[in-house]
């Protein structure tokens, strides 16, 4: 059995005139172990597809409609009780901004430790003492003296590594990272790049990694999946993705990117991309 | 032999505070780009190179020499005729544009601030930018909020050139934005470099991008300059083991593809 199986996944909202269907008939599974990127352009719904798992897709007003089986465990429709016993612990996520989504007014150590008192019931003692060692896990230096301080105290790429070890503390069996690097600067998005990737082989846990950028995802993962206004247009092994795309769009968005030209001559931009954000 | 369009010998910029040891931004940076060139300044944040740009602008107090055309400016003196010769485009199209101001409000500003132009002369002159930068007549009486993030930039675009001026600092421009958007961002910089004889300081962390626009790099690590030269050279023969490290950072697939497509040397 899969860890994770998408069946005809939905997500709608309703405007004040019609309905924006923000994700259409989404389907695809994820074995364990299994690195999943999915790429699309701001507004293709890959962002609203993994909110909507994790429940953090309110509804209403959203609706949502499809499976979602989680080892066995329907994430659409359990109650929130089944749900509360897998977010956090068996399926973690990690979000674009290290700015935004760390607690602000809480030490570093104490938030890393959160979901070990929560799930596990530690005592604050214990979970301190692994919150420090995860910390080293993700390369922050000096961890213990460096516990204490708060998240304004870190750079942008040390509060991700902050999130990945809150993240990764209840060795969840999925992690869910939503454009972890794109605030980052290429040799932090680097070492963010590689500490995934090196955790995902140590513990076998499977990955679905979102992003903009074809070219970092197909760094990371085996298989790629492409989306584009609510449609998953395309899915397969990475290698053969960037060399053989399967679908026009997929084609387009390899095409336009600046490093297939040579330098000073204009990008050609294929038919495809022209609809949105073209000249008014 | 002309003088550079800009030509920066030995800036340097410290920030005090308090009774901390002064924090040196930039550390003696010499540079110059030549009429009608881009110049890519790369290096990751932190480095200096905003506040590089910043103190060229004379938004920061700064020591050193700053000239354009071979005739050194100073801020103070001749700020309003400079602000009209050196423009800027920032990173964030949705921060960079009054949210109050139609287009057309935004287009006219600088034209009646800096030239007293009558208002008809201030439309053909917004009519002609409308047309080379690919904005349609219509937007004119729209807000910001009525429009994409590459349409965004666009004007923010517009705006910088409305005035013609001889040098423009463009600090991220198409970072925030899509694959497809970032390519109609980079075709129009480009199009304006042939048509209006552009000399840029193009800004910007992804290496794919400045490969593309610059024709030479400088990079910049920790407030001085490590590494300069013609584009070709920096990015694909770089002698620093800092730019070595940049080049290392990118994903596989821009690393593979950028040098198969370059012309061969």
């Amino acid at each position: 059995m899969s860890l994770l199986s998408v069946e005809n996944l939905s997500v709608t909202f309703p405007l004040r005139e019609g309905i924006c269907q923000a994700v259409r008939e989404v389907s695809f599974s994820l074995e364990r172990g299994e690195t999943l990127g999915i790429v699309g352009e701001s507004g293709s719904g890959k962002s609203v597809c993994v909110s909507s798992l994790m429940g953090l897709v309110p509804r209403p007003p959203a609706e949502i409609s499809g499976r979602a089986l989680f080892d066995g465990v329907d994430l659409l429709s359990c109650r929130p009780k089944a749900l509360r016993q897998i977010r956090g612990r068996r399926i973690a996520m990690i979000f674009q901004d290290p700015m935004t989504s760390l607690n602000p007014y809480m030490r570093v150590v104490d938030q890393v430790a959160e979901p070990l008192r929560l799930h596990r019931r530690l005592r604050p003692r214990e979970a301190r003492h692994q919150a420090i060692a995860a910390l080293e896990a993700v390369g922050i230096p000096d961890a213990a003296r460096r516990a204490g301080s708060w998240p304004h105290e870190f750079s942008g790429g040390m509060r991700q590594r902050v999130m990945i070890a809150m993240a990764m503390i209840t060795q969840p069996e999925l992690l869910i990272a939503d454009e972890p690097t794109t605030a980052l600067d290429v040799t932090v998005q680097r070492q963010i790049l590689d500490l995934i990737r090196t955790l995902q082989r140590e513990r076998g846990m499977a990955v679905i990694f979102i992003s903009h950028d074809l070219a970092v995802v197909a760094d990371v993962c085996r298989n790629l999946a492409v989306m584009r206004d609510g449609l998953m247009v395309e899915h397969g092994p990475a290698s053969r993705v960037m060399t053989h795309p399967g679908h026009p769009y997929t084609r387009a968005l390899l095409e336009c990117h600046p490093a297939l030209h040579p330098p000073g001559e204009k990008l050609r931009i294929p038919p495809e991309l022209m609809v949105a954000g073209g000249p008014a | 032999m002309t003088p550079p369009l800009l030509e920066i010998q030995e800036l340097r910029v410290t920030f005090r505070q308090g009774r901390r040891p002064p924090v040196e931004a930039v550390r003696g940076v010499s540079l110059e780009i030549a009429a009608g060139k881009t110049l890519g300044l790369v290096g990751e944040s932190g480095c200096g190179k905003t506040t590089l740009s910043r103190a060229v602008l004379g938004l920061l107090p700064c020591q050193g020499r700053i000239a354009l055309r071979g005739e050194e400016i100073s801020w103070r003196k001749g700020g309003q005729e400079l602000r009209r010769r050196v423009q800027l485009i920032f990173q964030d199209p949705y921060a960079s544009l009054n949210p109050r101001f139609t287009v057309e409000q935004t287009l006219h500003e600088p034209l009646w601030v800096h030239l007293r132009l009558p208002r008809a002369q201030r439309s053909e002159q917004i009519q002609r930018i409308l047309d080379l930068t690919g904005l349609s007549r219509a937007s004119l009486g729209k807000y910001p909020h009525e429009f994409s993030g590459g349409q965004r930039q666009r004007i923010a675009i517009a705006r910088a050139l409305v005035l013609e001026p001889e040098f423009v600092i463009a600090d991220e421009p198409v970072s925030a934005l899509d694959v497809s958007i970032q390519a109609q961002i980079l075709n129009l910089l480009q199009d304006m470099k042939t048509e209006l004889g552009l000399t840029m300081l193009f800004i910007s962390h992804d290496l794919a991008v400045v490969r593309h626009v610059a024709d030479t790099v400088a990079v910049m690590q920790q407030g001085q300059l490590v590494e300069s030269g013609p584009a070709e050279q920096v990015l694909h023969a770089p002698r620093h083991a800092y730019t070595q490290r940049l080049l290392a950072a990118m994903p596989r697939w821009t690393r593979t593809q950028s040098s198969a497509s370059a012309p061969p040397a």
